[in-house]
């Protein structure tokens, strides 16, 4: 009698109910490719003559046990009562980007982290997964317009949206990440039926803004250098190409099979700067070789794969799109992040999700996964 | 999801795909068609790391002089490890020996004389030292470096290095305050590097061998003066040639902040050879005659260590805290042998390295007395009925003291009854009497003070104790808030903390040691004593002088400020400290006014023997030889103490402050602590007079640098200065006054000992001081 009253708490049939359609495929290959980073790092930064050689693997893993947090969290959430939540995020969102250039610490030349105690955040990185609910509830949430393309008005303001945080996190400077939004918003739009006209008007945008910006004075000479070396390594100066060289020596070194983890000659002697961080795959390449290399690639395209399919099974737009904003981010982040290495992208500093060292990212990168799990989640309901 | 959007997914399919593919693609291009020619540069590239250490802050007195300062010197050090290696246990002694012999007369041919005993001390009391690496000698002359450097193998585990190391221009002067440094320990490394932060440039970092400071102002602003180590980065071919300086890697090593203390090296000086006098004194004053023949012997007036310290009331600064016996810091550097160590920790020997005014707990005695006093005329919520129905006005009643005080029979009764069932009738004693049964006539508070009325104070303590209509522990209460039995907030390591002793306190420190404390509950007896300082009541020298400070200033409880500002090496203040205040103490002009006329009295009441100030005496000594004071153009309120500490002579001690005008702040407070020298006024408050004499009416004279000494004697020899014009010429001026009158011998002064007498007339010659900004400075007569 007692337990028949308590199944029918509809709490326990709605809401628990829901983890029955959690996709573990996508949880096995996002932990697969953690594990795999975090023995990389721990690779990278054990033999720091200064610090303990589980300094960053410690702090690493703490990061990911709150990600892991915060990815149940946002997956027991309806996505679809996030739309609420955008006004209030999307300034709260201003405010630290604003804040972080007055109050932020500065390293590396970047103002663009909050120092609290030994910890620290980069708002840049939280503005990621926000941006793209923000956009994906702009384009999805009037009645009327759905199932039209939307107007050139509608484009211009959501543009208005994206340029604020981006036009802020461009001041610190971090203009990786600003490309991050770029890449965003150009699939968020793409999956709001956007014509194919604006597209290209778009994309025109895009490339003008992107030139306007090499070659006016808003970067430094070291930005420019980095971002023009992979065209023209020979102008560059000695110092940016440096760190292209030394890390595509680390990956040549490693071979079809890898020197062997902890053997890597390049990451010992740590020859390629930032190799915990945004080189992470110089270590990948160089320890596990090719075979190691195309591994990790290939997990990623298990993760992209699945949540490709997730989008195609969303329930409605707005679950859609925030799918493919965030299956767009993790893309581009991959691809500009292994290929900055290997010499094919810009040098400009991006995390590796799940792999490079930075609590920012991690936590992040698996917050976007946990917006990924509550769409699925709810494909039916 | 209708068809367009379908197709639109597609898309982006496709691009990830082919994104991904290009990916793999290049990986494969650059791992197997690239491998070779990119390989071969990774084989030959190795980078070498080389760590320069900073230069650590200086210490600067409040003028500015650099009282700690560094230099580099070349050290000869023994890894045992390497020697153990080569010249594995003890079937090679011969060999070691012979290593060892030549090592010793290597390092006495180059100016360092050293014998092979040194040498095998050293190792074998390598016990302190981490690393398994002991330093045999500091400041050798640099050639040895290319010597043993050439010969590593004749010389196994010997190593060669620059180091830089402390040097204290003072020598002992302020010891105590700056403190020492010694070897990181692996625990002090870990704790200083667990929050470094990599990406943060500034971040301080500490290396194995590096060095940290112990005590002192060395340990209490470490993280000022440590410097951010530099580091070279080099990329080096297989034969380790340099090829190039990485200079994105490579960081200068920033030194690290000075720190500038509230002391004046000249003032430290003059109460520092003040106190040492004193205790001289003390020590070489026969004893009182006895009074009966029958009597046994007094303890021994040893008079072998003592404190003073010297406070500005209104801030809180300290301008000059000493504590004797002392060290010279200089023996710490390059590291210190064992037995050094010890001795310099022995107890036997006076524990030289204990800064007695900050790690001393002593009986405060009749100094207390003014705490007491306090709590009694402080209304509380409930009041202190006994001595008038008229609250304060009843300690303005002048009564006797007839040399004792008696608890009254009824309040006695209760106290007998109740101490018996624990014990026998060890404390059920009411009567309590003055040291030699001294009386007194007409005493209110305020003579009670002036002349250190004992039964005054036991009545007073007495009743608090045993009357039912008032807090028991109202003077505990008073001394917490005046800082008694706690920190005093000056961030110096290791302050005591004196107690302040209550029934809860005596019932845990007998659960702790049984044996020393003898029971567990609280007697009258036990606030009879700690009124007048006695008992388990312990005070350290600091929290007394600020105590007083705090009486001194109106009521404000200060933190004592040792330093006065951090600067960066090119001298741009970082931080400044000012008055800290930690506590308020209520203090009425109706109370201030009778507590501070006792105190006064203390040191200007005349009268005959017993109707006088106790410090009366030190203050006006001329007939003696000593000197008189000029008390109407810096009067001065203190109080004497003498502590009975069983079975050793008294404890002397003198508390005070000054000057007390009603236009003008107080200026100065101070303490003078003796130990095992006999009475507080005799032999503490003679201390104090002589440094205020001097402070106020005289030149404290400038106190010359071993720089400055090194100049000075230079310039006396002539010959040697003509040897080495260049090292001198640009620094040194030779006044040529010729035969300058000599303008010594102004006063034929007191009965101090060692009196310096200087009349050897010639030329003046000045040297400059040891900071910007200031005159010259004369030298000393030779």
């Amino acid at each position: 009698m007692t337990a028949s009253v308590l199944s029918r708490v509809p709490r326990l049939r709605g809401q628990d109910g829901l983890w029955r359609y959690i996709d573990p495929s996508l949880i096995i290959a996002s932990g697969a490719i953690t594990a795999l980073g975090t023995l990389m790092i721990f690779s990278a930064t054990r033999n720091s003559p200064v610090l303990s050689p589980t300094y960053f693997v410690e702090r690493q893993g703490a990061a990911i046990a709150i990600g892991i947090v915060v990815m149940g969290v946002v997956a027991a959430f309806d996505y679809r009562k996030l739309r609420e939540l955008v006004p209030l995020a999307y300034f709260g969102l201003l405010g630290l980007l604003a804040g972080v250039l007055v109050f932020g610490q500065k390293v590396n030349d970047a103002r663009a982290w909050f120092q609290f105690g030994s910890i620290q955040l980069q708002p840049a990185e939280l503005a990621k997964p926000i941006m793209i609910v923000v956009l994906a509830a702009f384009f999805t949430g009037d009645r009327a317009t759905e199932g039209h393309p939307p107007t050139v008005r509608r484009l211009l303001v959501a543009l208005l949206l994206v340029g604020l945080p981006v036009g802020l996190i461009m001041r610190q400077p971090d203009l990786g990440t600003a490309l991050v939004f770029g890449v965003i918003s150009t699939a968020v739009v793409i999956m709001a039926g956007a014509r194919p006209r604006h597209l290209l008007a778009l994309a025109l945008m895009l490339t003008f803004a992107t030139t306007a910006v090499l070659t006016s004075n808003t970067l430094d000479a070291y930005q420019k250098d980095r971002l023009t070396v992979f065209i023209n390594p020979d102008k560059a100066s000695e110092r940016v190409s440096y760190n292209l060289e030394q890390a595509q020596v680390a990956i040549s070194n490693g071979g079809i099979a890898g020197q062997g983890l902890f053997r890597g000659s390049q990451t010992r002697g740590r020859f390629v700067p930032e190799q915990q961080t945004d080189f992470i795959f110089s270590v990948v390449g160089e320890e596990l070789g090719f075979v190691g290399g195309a591994l990790l690639i290939g997990l990623f395209c298990l993760l992209f794969l699945r949540m490709w399919r997730i989008a195609a099974v969303a329930r409605d737009p707005f679950g859609a799109q925030i799918v493919v904003g965030v299956l767009a981010m993790l893309v581009f982040q991959v691809f500009q992040s292994i290929g900055m290495t290997m010499g094919i992208m810009p040098i400009t500093g991006i995390p590796l999700p799940f792999v490079s060292y930075g609590g920012s990212s991690i936590i992040t990168t698996y917050a976007s996964i946990g917006l990924v799990l509550s769409v699925h989640m709810r494909r039916f309901s | 999801m209708n068809d367009s959007t379908q197709l639109r997914l597609r898309l982006i399919g496709v691009v990830i795909v082919s994104l991904m593919a290009a990916l793999v693609a290049r990986l494969w291009f650059l791992q197997s068609v690239e491998n070779a020619e990119l390989a071969s540069i990774a084989e030959g590239n190795h980078l070498k790391e080389v760590l320069t250490p900073a230069s650590r802050g200086l210490i600067l007195d409040a003028q500015g002089r650099p009282l700690v300062t560094n230099k580099r010197v070349t050290v000869v050090s023994i890894d045992l490890a390497e020697l153990d290696r080569v010249l594995p246990g003890k079937k090679n002694e011969s060999q070691r020996l012979d290593m060892l012999t030549r090592l010793a007369t290597e390092l006495s041919g180059s100016g360092r004389l050293t014998k092979v005993a040194d040498l095998q001390a050293a190792i074998a009391a390598s016990g302190l030292t981490n690393l398994g690496k002991v330093t045999v000698a500091t400041d050798v002359s640099p050639e040895l470096f290319v010597f043993f450097g050439e010969r590593q193998d004749d010389f196994p585990g010997v190593q060669i290095e620059s180091k830089s190391v402390r040097v204290y221009p003072y020598g002992s002067i302020a010891a105590h305050l700056l403190g020492y440094m010694g070897r990181i320990e692996q625990k002090e490394l870990k704790s200083r590097n667990s929050n470094f932060n990599v990406d943060d440039p500034t971040a301080k970092l500490y290396l194995n061998d590096d060095d940290i400071g112990k005590t002192g102002i060395e340990y209490m602003f470490e993280d000022e003066l440590h410097g951010t180590p530099g580091r070279d980065v080099y990329e080096v071919d297989r034969s380790q040639r340099v090829i190039r300086r990485r200079d994105e890697l490579s960081r200068a090593p920033v030194a690290g902040n000075n720190v500038k203390l509230t002391i004046d090296i000249n003032v430290q000086q003059k109460v520092e050879q003040e106190l040492a006098r004193g205790l001289q004194t003390a020590r070489e004053t026969p004893p009182e005659p006895k009074k009966n023949p029958s009597d046994p012997d007094p303890p021994e007036a040893k008079a072998s260590a003592g404190s003073a310290v010297l406070l500005d009331p209104m801030t809180g600064d300290i301008l000059a805290m000493a504590s004797y016996p002392t060290y010279d810091p200089n023996d710490f550097v390059g590291g210190i042998s064992v037995a050094k160590f010890n001795a310099l920790n022995d107890k036997a020997s006076g524990a030289p390295v204990l800064n007695r005014a900050i790690q001393g707990e002593y009986a405060p005695g009749s100094t207390f007395k003014l705490v007491t006093a306090m709590a009694a005329m402080t209304p509380g919520p409930r009041d202190y009925p006994m001595l008038s129905s008229q609250g304060i006005g009843g300690y303005l009643d002048p009564k006797d003291d007839p040399g004792f005080y008696q608890i009254p029979a009824d309040l006695c009764k209760v106290q007998r009854d109740e101490t018996k069932k624990e014990t026998g009738d060890e404390f059920t004693s009411c009567k309590f009497i003055n040291p030699d049964l001294a009386r007194h006539q007409g005493l209110d508070i305020s003579k009670a003070l002036a002349v250190s009325s004992d039964a005054y104070f036991y009545e007073i303590a007495a009743n608090y104790d045993l009357r039912k209509d008032f807090d028991s522990e109202t003077i505990q209460m008073m001394a917490e808030k005046f800082g008694f039995g706690h920190d005093t907030g000056s961030g110096l390591r290791g302050e005591a903390q004196g107690v302040v002793p209550t029934e809860d306190w005596l019932k845990k420190a007998y659960a702790a040691a049984p044996l020393v404390y003898g029971r567990n509950y609280w007697v009258t007896a036990d606030t009879v004593q700690m009124a007048v300082g006695q008992g388990n009541n312990l005070v350290t020298p600091l929290q007394l002088t600020n105590a007083y400070a705090t009486f001194a200033n109106g009521g404000t409880v200060l933190a004592p400020n040792v330093a006065k500002q951090v600067l960066t090496a090119d001298n741009v203040v970082v931080r400044t400290f000012g008055p800290r205040e930690v506590g308020s103490v209520d203090i009425s002009p109706e109370i201030r006014g009778p507590l501070l006329n006792g105190l006064l009295n203390a040191v200007s009441l005349s009268g005959p023997e017993g109707d006088r100030g106790t410090a009366y005496d030190a203050f006006h000594s001329i007939a003696k030889g000593g000197i008189d004071f000029a008390l109407d153009e810096f009067p001065i309120a203190g109080k004497t103490g003498t502590a009975e500490v069983q079975g050793k002579a008294d404890s002397a001690w003198f508390v005070g402050f000054g000057p007390v005008k009603p236009e003008e702040p107080p200026r100065y407070v101070f303490s003078v602590l003796l130990e095992e020298s006999g009475f507080g006024g005799r032999f503490a408050a003679p201390v104090a007079a002589f440094v205020l004499n001097d402070l106020l009416f005289k030149d404290v004279p400038d106190v010359l640098s071993a720089t400055q000494l090194q100049q000075c004697q230079d310039l006396r020899n002539p010959a040697a200065f003509t040897r080495e014009p260049s090292k001198y010429d640009k620094s040194v001026k030779k006044t040529t006054t010729t035969l300058a009158p000599s303008s010594s011998t102004t006063s034929p002064t007191t009965t101090r000992p060692a009196v310096v007498a200087a009349a050897n007339a010639g030329p003046r010659l000045t040297v400059p001081a040891a900071a910007p900004n200031m005159a010259p400075i004369e030298c000393p007569p030779p």
